[in-house]
């Protein structure tokens, strides 16, 4: 009778486990048993392989998605122990989505040792905590269950499979995610298998950085239905280093699943991604990126003015306009590039329309690396430049959604990018090419002076009058531009807000009252902010001396944590990082004597940066200059010996103490 | 109905007046001048009036007495939302919480509120909420915020209402949290006959309390922030607030305890440990496997103590009634993993087995200020395995990687502990450490024939500075244990760029490393001045709106360092400074040997937190000693 139970639950759990979800995966588990592997490196937990299965379960109305997780791990440290002896499964249930879990099993593998399997009923079910660091998952919930028996040296073993039903008819089935190749830990193994029968699936292994593809093992043949795999072997631990990318260096794969009969999925190409950029009418008649104003109007007004230059500069107003009226909204448009489509098609045809040439530049910002050729998406960009000729042939740039802009302000990140084109004459005729966007502003500089000056003195306490300029210039001002022109803009709130910008300027902000006399102005591709604050010093009754540094009035901004300073893995990436100059002068009165430091003055020269310093005395202290100007944009492994050199002595300079005697 | 109220207001002038006076008095009272509360608390979180109300209410379902608190809060965000004006309600299972009403505002140019959003609270989420990455499951927050994206500065005003079905769980309210200033603030307790309590008050100075035969009010006005920091004390040391305990209830004429006293909380503790029964088999073939063929007491203690520490993990899934009371043994020792409690009892069981005897004790860690003078359940928040062993008492906490088991750890030390003894307990107090058993001793020099002097440092730790060091590395990444030396030390180090550290050698006393680099604070002119006195002190001055700082533990810090290759003798000696008194001071001095200078410091803390009775005593140590930062050595 038992025998007969005991079949009827194997069926009934093939039923519901394997008969939906990649058997290869639980058989795996069941077979699995202790691993002798050699610790290539010094890591607190191994890998040994992250296995993650996504299956399609067919039905008749709807579809089951199944994804299931196997994974095994040997426990290297304390640290790594405690990294890995709790088991989060993280579930959803909502109206629309749902994910339910199907089973978990879980052992943990002594060497020379029976493996010790965990009860895996005695899950606690919670909510995402409510101060789980990850916003977007605040609405989940998750399944936490610890495991027993745990020591260093143990393998953990564990295995899960949830379900997410779509309740569609399998013929509008659609699924496209991404997944991550990217690990905490060394892992040896990383798979994503694919078991999507009956559906078309669609993977782009484009962004497999650094030579990672020799180490795959990848395939994409889904034309008639069989399963795939994606491996790749030998995945360095993810390490936070300083100017590293959260994009570029991170392999990952899209996919998508789709049924066969909606759609071919076929390979697109570069003419085919310029031909479907042919503005259609329903794309083109809505008046939107002119703030409302009729089409026809639009084309009056632009039409009644002479010159090309001056016809594109009346355009880039009238689109700046809606963005410049809803602020808010440049936030959800920045570097989006659906929206980018959108506006560029209507600039299409209203240059045709207008009968003005005009080229449109498809650019990937350098936070998510260079342009794949071998890729035909729209999605691998970020944004779209337009480009003209005038009259006398000379090429002028601008951006399609960057309110307050101007002619040849582009942001620092589309400079000098490859980019796909597509070139449109006067009489609208098209054609495409690649190309590289030029650079702008080569003198761009994050720029301060600050003056210190003694005003008084009593018992203790210093009282200094501080007056800073802050001087954004060339790029830098493009980046601060739409959101320092905004605060001006609101006339009745700029004080308010222009000073809570100031504030973050002020170093010892929490120790001053407030800042004062707030003056600003726009010049030529710069905008200089001056403002004043008193400062009450205490000096140290019992010193002989004072002492100032730079850094307590500009950001220093070099330290390079004791950790980080050897062993860098990744490419680094300082596309970002401004060239930056400050010049401080400190006057105090004659019952100080400043203190000549030497080591003060400074001139490196070397492949990442050359950092300057120099002071010159004066009557009653000293007057010092720093700057630092990046050569690249980014940096090998190789080039981090530079780049901390560049570094510490920028530090040391900030931090360095200018000594007055009493 | 239009034509009765015009009606009205016409045929009554007066009406109309008050009416029109109402209105305008609501206009005025309606506007929030944002200039002024940013000057007076600053940028943040201000509560402009925070309502709440405490009740006693029989329950008829439960034939017993609940606790009926209302809140109502009315907050001036200045300066940017978090999580878009996330507002977190935390309650527990022993709770019932009623989301009533929250409201968001903007705030025109004139400062009056303009609605964004009525919360439609009763879809509040409700979550857990984990507490360094622990998960209670008894601890959860109901929260909601602003669908709306919400303006740099706004309004919210909210209110709930709790229910506390067990009165046990009563305890502490505060008149305001560490970075949120109050501009008003009324909490009451609503006397009944039935119900006997007792307040405790903490830090009060600035809070007015008013009682009558129907109510004790507590009033507080312009509370200002606290500037605290990761080094202050936690905030029963310093924030205004009180306990309510509840004595007893009477209910049909009959009186019943609930925390009359310390005997009822430990009577409540005792029933929970009575429902444990332990695997004594399991239990004591564990510890024989432990022991093996040690004979000695100490030896035994130290081989079970060391077993549990390396192979039982703190992980706590506190479920339910699991807060109070602990896991089985035989679980905690089959599973390897357990909380506090679990990890205690498992000590205690393995202990007992070998004919020790061991108790559980519960204890306040130092993150909290109170004692058991006060019969509450916020008084204790941990449990260890107490030991009497040769007429002496030792404290033993598994739930340290690092503890010897008779030494016990800096979060600890002064703290009372309730010890059990089946049906009474004692309660007895851990005592402080002396400041020269926990050491930092650093030795070295700085070489002067470069431009930039380099430094070489010996540095020996004991004690507690050991035991901190040895956690801090166990918990440490393999690839950052490298590290630990710097960043342990790095605190004493203003001035030393670090280039070098040598491995730790570990003995039994004592942790040594070496550290060398650069040394910074020096200026090379015509003459060379260097500043060779270290700021061994990592605490500053404690001012006003600033709570103590937390010591760790009482501590000694030595340095010495020779200036060598100075070629020269400098122009400045020191005699030797004494500062300070009997709890914390310092020697500073310099002497001349052999054509070499040596600098000699030392410092004493004698204290677990700066002293707020003798604050200007401790600013002028701390003006003293950190004035020998600026103490030069002048080379011509």
């Amino acid at each position: 009778m038992n025998k007969v139970f005991l079949i009827i639950g194997f069926i009934f759990l093939h039923t519901v486990v394997s008969g939906q979800i990649s058997k290869e995966a639980w058989e795996g588990y069941a077979k699995s048993t202790y691993q002798n592997i050699s610790n290539k490196q010094e890591n607190d937990a191994t890998i040994i392989f992250d296995r993650t299965y996504l299956t399609t379960n067919r039905e008749r109305e709807k579809v089951d998605f199944i994804t299931t997780i196997h994974r095994k791990i040997k426990i290297n440290s304390l640290y790594g122990l405690e990294q890995f002896n709790k088991l989060y499964i993280p579930t959803f249930d909502d109206i629309n989505y749902k994910v339910e879990f199907l089973d978990c099993k879980a052992k943990i593998h002594k060497k020379g040792q029976k493996s010790i399997v965990t009860d895996t009923s005695g899950f606690v079910n919670t909510t995402l905590p409510a101060n789980t660091p990850f916003y977007y998952k605040v609405d989940g919930n998750v399944k936490m269950l610890a495991l027993s028996g745990i020591n260093i040296g143990d393998e953990i073993e564990y295995i899960y499979s949830l379900r997410t039903p779509y309740d569609v008819l399998p013929l509008y089935f659609y699924k496209a995610d991404r997944e991550h190749f990217s690990s905490s830990n060394y892992c040896m193994e990383k798979s994503i298998y694919f078991d999507t029968e009956k559906f078309d699936l669609k993977i782009w292994p484009y962004n497999f950085p650094n030579g990672i593809t020799r180490k795959s093992d990848f395939s994409y043949n889904n034309r008639h239905g069989e399963g795939h795999r994606v491996m790749i072997r030998e995945i360095d631990e993810e390490n936070n280093e300083l100017f590293q990318s959260r994009y570029i260096d991170k392999p990952y794969i899209t996919y998508i699943i789709v049924h066969r009969s909606t759609e071919e999925v076929k390979e697109d190409s570069w003419s085919s991604f310029a031909k479907d950029f042919k503005p259609r009418r329903s794309e083109t008649k809505q008046n939107y990126i002119f703030d409302g104003e009729k089409m026809v109007q639009a084309y009056k007004d632009i039409e009644k003015i002479r010159g090309i230059k001056s016809k594109y500069k009346k355009i880039l107003d009238k689109i700046n306009q809606p963005l410049q009226y809803r602020f808010g909204l440049y936030s959800d448009v920045k570097d989006d590039i659906d929206a980018a489509w959108s506006y560029a098609k209507i600039l299409s045809k209203t240059a045709k329309d207008l009968k003005l040439p005009i080229n449109f530049h498809f650019v990937k910002s350098k936070h998510y690396g260079k342009l794949d050729k071998s890729y035909q998406s729209l999605y691998q960009f970020q944004n779209i430049i337009c480009s003209f000729k005038d009259e006398k042939g000379t090429v002028y740039y601008f951006p399609v959604l960057e309110p307050y802009s101007k002619l040849n302000e582009i942001r620092n990140e589309y400079q000098g990018v490859d980019c796909f084109s597509i070139l449109q004459d006067e009489t609208g005729k098209r054609s495409h090419e690649f190309g590289t966007t030029p650079r702008f502003n080569e003198d761009s500089f994050y720029n301060k002076e600050v003056n210190v000056n003694l005003k008084e003195e009593n018992s203790g306490s210093l009282f200094f009058k501080v007056e800073e300029k802050l001087i954004l210039s060339g790029n830098v001002w493009t980046e601060y531009k739409p959101f320092i022109s905004h605060i001006i803009e609101n006339k009745k709130q700029v004080k308010r807000n222009l000073k809570r910008y100031v504030e973050q300027q002020v170093v010892l902000m929490n120790q001053i009252d407030s800042v004062h006399n707030i003056e600003y102005e726009e010049q030529n591709n710069s905008f200089v902010i001056s403002y004043s604050y008193d400062l009450e010093i205490q000096s140290n009754t019992e010193a002989k001396f004072v002492d100032f540094k730079m850094e307590d009035f500009v950001h220093n901004e070099f330290y390079t944590p004791f950790h980080q300073r050897s062993n860098r893995k990744k490419q680094g990436y300082i596309s970002d990082e401004f060239d930056t100059k400050y010049k401080i002068t400190l006057n105090l009165n004659s019952a100080y004597q400043w203190v000549e430091n030497k080591l003060m003055k400074s001139d490196l020269s070397n492949s990442i940066a050359n950092v300057k310093s120099s002071y010159i005395k004066n009557a009653h202290g000293v007057t010092a200059d720093f700057e630092i100007k990046y050569n690249l944009e980014e940096f090998t492994p190789n080039q981090w010996k530079d780049m901390v050199q560049a570094r510490d002595l920028s530090y040391d300079l900030l931090n360095a103490n200018f000594y007055f005697r009493k | 109905m239009k034509d009765t109220r015009n009606n009205l207001l016409s045929n009554h002038p007066k009406i109309f007046v008050i009416f029109l006076f109402v209105l305008f008095g609501t206009t005025l009272t309606g506007q929030i001048d944002i200039t002024q509360y940013e000057e007076d608390f600053g940028e943040g979180e201000i509560t402009l009036k925070k309502r709440i109300s405490i009740s006693f209410v029989y329950s008829e379902s439960h034939k017993t007495y609940h606790a009926k608190v209302t809140h109502r809060y009315d907050k001036l965000y200045i300066g940017g939302s978090y999580a878009n004006g996330l507002i977190q309600v935390p309650f527990n299972l022993y709770q019932d919480l009623k989301l009533q009403k929250a409201r968001y505002f903007k705030l025109d140019e004139d400062g009056e509120k303009i609605l964004l959003e009525n919360v439609k609270v009763k879809y509040a989420d409700t979550k857990d909420y984990f507490i360094k990455n622990i998960f209670y499951s008894d601890l959860k927050v109901k929260q909601f915020k602003c669908s709306v994206d919400l303006p740099k500065d706004y309004f919210v005003s909210y209110q709930y209402e709790e229910i506390i079905k067990d009165l046990k769980f009563l305890t502490s309210f505060y008149f305001q949290n560490a970075s949120e200033a109050v501009e008003d603030v009324e909490i009451v307790i609503k006397k009944n006959a039935n119900v006997e309590f007792s307040l405790y008050d903490f830090n009060l100075d600035k809070i007015e309390k008013v009682e009558d035969e129907t109510s004790i009010k507590y009033i507080g006005k312009n509370l200002k922030r606290y500037s605290a920091s990761n080094k202050s004390v936690k905030g029963s040391y310093y924030l205004p607030h009180f306990i309510v305990s509840t004595n007893s209830i009477k209910i049909n004429g009959k009186n019943k305890e609930i925390l009359k006293s310390t005997d009822n909380l430990y009577a409540w503790y005792n029933s929970l440990i009575k429902e444990l029964s332990p695997d004594d088999e399991y239990i004591d073939k564990l510890a024989k496997s432990i022991v093996g063929n040690s004979s000695k007491q100490e030896e035994k203690i130290d081989k079970i103590f060391k077993w549990v520490q390396n192979n039982i993990q703190y992980v706590a899934f506190e479920d339910g009634i699991a807060g109070f009371k602990p896991t089985e043994s035989h679980e905690v020792a089959a599973s390897k993993f357990g909380d506090c409690k679990g990890m205690a009892n498992l000590l205690i069981n393995l202990l007992q087995s070998q004919g020790f005897d061991a108790m559980h004790a519960w204890i306040g860690t130092r993150s909290n200020n109170y004692s058991y003078d006060i019969p509450s359940l916020v008084v204790d928040n941990h449990m260890i395995c107490g030991l009497n062993l040769n007429n002496a008492t030792y404290f033993l906490d598994g739930t340290s990687k690092s503890a010897m088991w008779n030494i016990a750890p800096p979060h600890l030390e002064g703290k009372e502990v309730m010890m059990a003894n089946k049906e009474t307990y004692q309660i007895v107090r851990i005592s402080k450490s002396k400041p020269e058993k926990n050491k930092i001793n650093i030795s070295g020099n700085i070489d002067m024939n470069s431009d930039r002097p380099k430094i070489e440092l010996k540095v020996e730790l004991t004690g507690h500075f050991k035991r901190d060091f040895v956690s801090y590395e166990a918990y440490s990444p393999l690839k950052k244990k490298k590290n630990v030396p710097f960043y342990f030390l790095s605190q004493y180090l203003d001035g030393v760029k670090i280039e070098n550290i040598s491995d730790p050698i570990m003995s039994k006393e004592k942790i040594t490393f070496t550290l060398s680099g650069s040394y910074m604070n020096i200026a090379r002119g015509n003459t060379t001045t260097v500043f060779p006195f270290l700021d061994i002190l990592e605490f500053d001055e404690v001012n006003e709106d600033m709570p103590p700082y937390y010591v760790d533990f009482p501590q000694t810090i030595i340095s010495r360092l020779e200036i060598v290759n100075s070629n020269k003798s400098p122009k400045e000696q020191y005699s030797s400074t004494k500062i300070g008194n009997e709890s914390f001071s310092a020697i500073y001095s310099s002497e001349n040997v052999g054509g070499k200078t040596i600098i000699h410091q030392k410092m004493h803390l004698d204290i677990l937190h700066t002293p707020t009775e003798l604050q200007n005593e401790w600013n002028s140590f701390t003006s003293q000693i950190k004035a020998f930062k600026y103490s030069p050595l002048s080379y011509e």
